[in-house]
């Protein structure tokens, strides 16, 4: 997270209303019955897919746990192949955040070209890299989960979405 | 399997970890930027590698690379 100020109200709603449009997707973590954390998508384009993902578990006792890992995997599916909505997913990281490195390197994410020397760094996921590094992580939460590996999308047709979610939300 | 080659194997699995970070005695949630996808990711190499399941409860059960290479000896010779 690169922004840590402290913000008022009316910061937060107009950051609520720059975001609350079709191209920008914030989920609530609900993991054991608790809603434990946050994951989003937000900027996307056709052209570019999502320009930035990302996650953030507030609950303490759910950072170690795989409700990170499994709403990732939820995300990722939903926009490669649930949705179709894109080929390529983006990530900002600090390059003082190794987990968060790690975490997404583990994915699939690569580091674009020219990042090098920045602080806040965009990785880069195609959908090639994910098919490469998530299978054998969706088929492991599959067997975790003892699911049969399909995605369920339930939700509100709604203008704020892009055609495409609506689309899934009606069948 | 010998437990050189599981740590070999394993090393692999996770991106950009260099060649010998792993010892048989490593507790492997203290490896640099451990995540739950670390975690993930040692169940999927099981998978893969000894047609082993493991759950959620088997990781926890476990602390070094030696315990998860016991755990799969274990569970290869049920």
């Amino acid at each position: 997270m690169d922004y840590r100020e402290y913000i008022t109200p009316q910061m937060q709603q107009k950051w609520f209303e720059s975001v609350n449009n079709k191209f920008n997707y914030y989920f609530i973590i609900e993991f054991e019955g608790k809603q434990v954390g946050l994951i989003n998508a937000k900027n996307f384009s056709y052209e570019n897919g999502f320009g930035e993902g990302g996650i953030f578990i507030w609950d303490n006792d759910y950072i170690n746990s795989f409700a990170a890992v499994f709403s990732t995997l939820c995300l990722l599916n939903f926009v490669f192949f649930k949705v179709k909505l894109c080929k390529l997913s983006h990530a900002r990281i600090l390059n003082d955040n190794d987990r968060a490195i790690h975490y997404n390197q583990l994915t699939g994410y690569k580091l674009v070209a020219g990042q090098e020397g920045i602080y806040n760094q965009l990785y880069e996921l195609s959908i090639e890299d994910y098919i490469k590094n998530g299978s054998k992580l969706n088929k492991a939460a599959e067997q975790l989960n003892n699911g049969d590996g399909e995605l369920i999308c339930t939700g509100t047709i709604s203008e704020n979405n892009l055609d495409e979610i609506n689309n899934v939300l009606k069948n | 399997m010998s437990i050189n080659e599981f740590i070999q194997k394993l090393e692999a699995e996770f991106e950009d970890m260099p060649q010998g970070t792993l010892k048989a005695e490593t507790d492997y949630r203290s490896i640099k930027g451990w995540s739950s996808m670390h975690a993930l990711i040692i169940i999927a190499f099981i998978d893969i590698n000894f047609n082993i399941t493991l759950s959620g409860a088997d990781l926890k059960s476990t602390q070094t690379v030696q315990d998860l290479y016991n755990l799969v000896q274990q569970k290869k010779s049920a």
